[in-house]
């Protein structure tokens, strides 16, 4: 085992632990379901900047065969695609990626591909593009820590719309920083107190916090299964100082309004808690990222290593399994390596094309929410017609940048899977009418706009833009049955 | 009612002189209704090391061995490493708590077991004391000390966590 290893993996597979669920006296569920008639929506950005000719075109192989398998979905890319061609230099030196063989038939065939769709406004940044696949507001957000859209996100309003606690509405993101002041809007009927909660699997979701926590210098192990420094779970002592701060907490003023911080229900807090507190109590360290995942990058003694990505998919499907909540929103952003990494780019979409392969597997077999989740997938914009030059490999290809509007930053796709969408279903429409809109096609605006139209948000959604002077986007009819 | 009304208005009347008081107050100590504001991740890490362990965070150098070999050693970086698993919660209360746990059962820290506790009030108001700056009051007193009379689960980590995890810990 090496330094690499240990910190990746955190040592998973040694031994077994199965850690119980804490505070449960303490939880109070409150639902949404009926105010949005059972139904659930994730929406999922692969990001960082996917271009089409890579993902449907499949220019340089198939390199997302679970989603769109191996035939290019978008002309002028021939007829078949081969495996994904990684320079032969690179491939040498990096380890190799862990994928389960592709799915027979493609997940596109189960719901509806929009191949043209349009990033059509707004700066194609990472940032700008996943606010506005929380909120189908194209926005100009800058790149600061209280950066706020001017609108509400979708989290907001469906809590607001639904009553729903925070608990029902999950933001996770591979990205920190920034990215945070995305689960609330500054508009004054919404805001903080409508948040949803924010998770960055890669930040939260590390055994190296244990081992600081605990004080851990020096761990010596005799044998696999050894247990590991964890924090310990104590539902009886969680439970009494819980009541004990709720007395404390009964005698001091509320957080200033204007806080930077968002802070949750103590529900909610008590639940993530317990949630939290499951996963550090794991001796095994597999609750951070199991090897029965199944994807990843193969270590040198044969186990796997997860991703950002991967660890950012791999707990959305633990609190989706476990909070069932009505709106969950996805920020991938390995494919960015692509600045001045083009092979690693083309490895990231096959991961994550695995990855989110697994998430839909993943809700199919839970039949509660295999009835009742509509996933939508889409990058939050693409990359450059050109390369930059960066990192050129032996096929003569080099990095690739986003950002100044081409149409390669703003050509993308959307897929989108569930029980009220048209299955069997690839279509590029135009002609789709709009004042202010001069693609005449779909675009991003509108898979959000459908996304929140399934859970009966739409008119809200669409008033709150007009009201602040956006232009709200459309329900993409042709993928509702 | 009439009378009730001329009796309102004779004094009214009587009352031929104002007098501006400057406003007092018979003490705040749960911290005043001044609205708080909540520490930020940095601060917070900051503030529990020095009052649950008596020092700043550090980098310290972690070794891995295996039957006594060591695979490797690596410098960990305790405030950057916990701030980063605090900004990856929207509110990190949860994860503070958790920390705060984790240091409760580590290896710096020594808690006297429950039943070596002599007078748990005087524990109780130490606590208070020691991490919030003041005595807690007869309501808060008697909670605490209750709760620990009555519940096996409440002892000395108890009260710490409940205190550390409060919103008056919690605000700058």
């Amino acid at each position: 085992m090496n330094r690499r290893n240990f910190l990746k993996t955190g040592l998973a597979g040694l031994g077994a632990m199965a850690a119980t669920s804490g505070l449960a006296p303490l939880i109070k569920v409150r639902r949404a379901a009926a105010a949005t008639g059972g139904k659930r929506v994730v929406i999922v950005g692969i990001g960082g900047g996917l271009r089409l000719r890579e993902s449907l075109g499949m220019a340089e192989g198939a390199t997302m065969p679970n989603l769109f398998g191996t035939a290019p979905l978008i002309s002028g890319f021939g007829t078949a695609a081969g495996a994904p061609r990684i320079a032969p230099e690179y491939a040498a030196r990096m380890p190799a990626l862990v994928l389960p063989a592709p799915r027979a038939t493609p997940l596109h065939t189960e719901g509806t591909l929009i191949t043209n769709l349009r990033y059509a406004d707004g700066p194609p940044g990472h940032l700008q593009g996943h606010g506005c696949l929380l909120s189908g507001y194209y926005n100009k957000l800058e790149n600061r820590a209280d950066a706020h859209l001017p609108v509400p996100t979708v989290f907001e309003l469906h809590r607001r719309h639904s009553n729903a606690p925070a608990t029902d509405t999950w933001y996770l993101s591979v990205v920190g920083g920034f990215y945070r002041a995305l689960i609330t809007s500054d508009h004054p009927d919404y805001g903080s107190r409508y948040a949803g909660i924010y998770l960055q699997p890669p930040g939260v979701m590390q055994p190296l916090t244990s081992i600081i926590a605990t004080g851990t210098r020096t761990l010596d192990l005799k044998q696999a299964g050894d247990p590991l420094p964890t924090i310990p779970l104590d539902t009886a002592e969680d439970a009494a100082v819980a009541k004990l701060t709720s007395l404390l907490d009964g005698n001091t003023p509320a957080f200033a309004a204007g806080d930077a911080t968002v802070h949750l229900s103590p529900d909610d807090n008590v639940r993530i808690q317990a949630h939290l507190s499951e996963i550090y109590a794991d001796t095994t360290y597999n609750k951070f990222f199991p090897q029965s995942f199944g994807i990843g990058l193969r270590k040198t003694d044969g186990t796997i290593d997860a991703t950002s990505d991967l660890r950012t998919i791999y707990h959305a499907e633990r609190v989706l399994t476990k909070f069932r909540p009505s709106v969950m929103a996805i920020t991938l952003l390995d494919v960015d390596v692509c600045h001045a990494d083009f092979n690693g780019y083309l490895r990231g979409q096959q991961l994550a094309d695995a990855g989110v392969a697994h998430l839909w597997d993943t809700i199919q077999a839970d039949p509660e929410l295999r009835d009742t989740t509509t996933m939508i997938v889409l990058p939050e914009h693409g990359r450059h017609l050109f390369m930059n030059g960066n990192n050129p490999d032996s096929l003569n290809r080099s990095g690739i940048d986003h950002g100044q509007g081409d149409d390669g930053d703003r050509d993308v796709w959307m897929l989108a899977l569930g029980p009220d969408i048209k299955r069997n279903n690839v279509i590029a429409p135009t002609g789709v009418a709009q004042s202010g809109r001069g693609s005449g096609r779909y675009e991003t605006i509108d898979a959000v706009m459908t996304a929140m139209t399934v859970l009966g948000h739409g008119d809200a959604m669409t008033s709150e833009l007009t009201g602040a002077g956006a232009r709200p986007g459309v329900v993409v009819q042709e993928v509702m049955r | 009612m009439t009378r009730i009304a001329m009796m309102l208005a004779l004094a009214l009347a009587a009352c031929a002189t104002t007098y501006d008081y400057d406003p007092t107050t018979v003490g705040d100590p749960e911290g005043g209704d001044r609205a708080p504001r909540s520490k930020t991740s940095s601060q917070f890490v900051r503030g529990v090391y020095a009052d649950l362990m008596g020092r700043t965070p550090t980098m310290f150098d972690f070794t891995l061995k295996f039957n006594g070999a060591t695979q490797f050693t690596l410098p960990l970086d305790e405030q950057g490493q916990l701030v980063n698993a605090l900004d990856g919660l929207g509110d990190a209360l949860p994860m503070r708590n958790l920390i705060v746990n984790g240091l409760l059962h580590g290896s710096e820290i020594t808690l006297p077991a429950k039943g070596s506790v002599s007078d748990p009030r005087d524990y109780i108001r130490e606590q208070f004391t020691r991490l919030l700056g003041r005595e807690p009051n007869a309501y808060e007193l008697e909670g605490f000390a209750s709760a620990w009379d009555r519940d096996a689960a409440v002892g000395p980590r108890t009260i710490i966590r409940a205190i550390v995890g409060s919103r008056e810990y919690q605000s700058q």
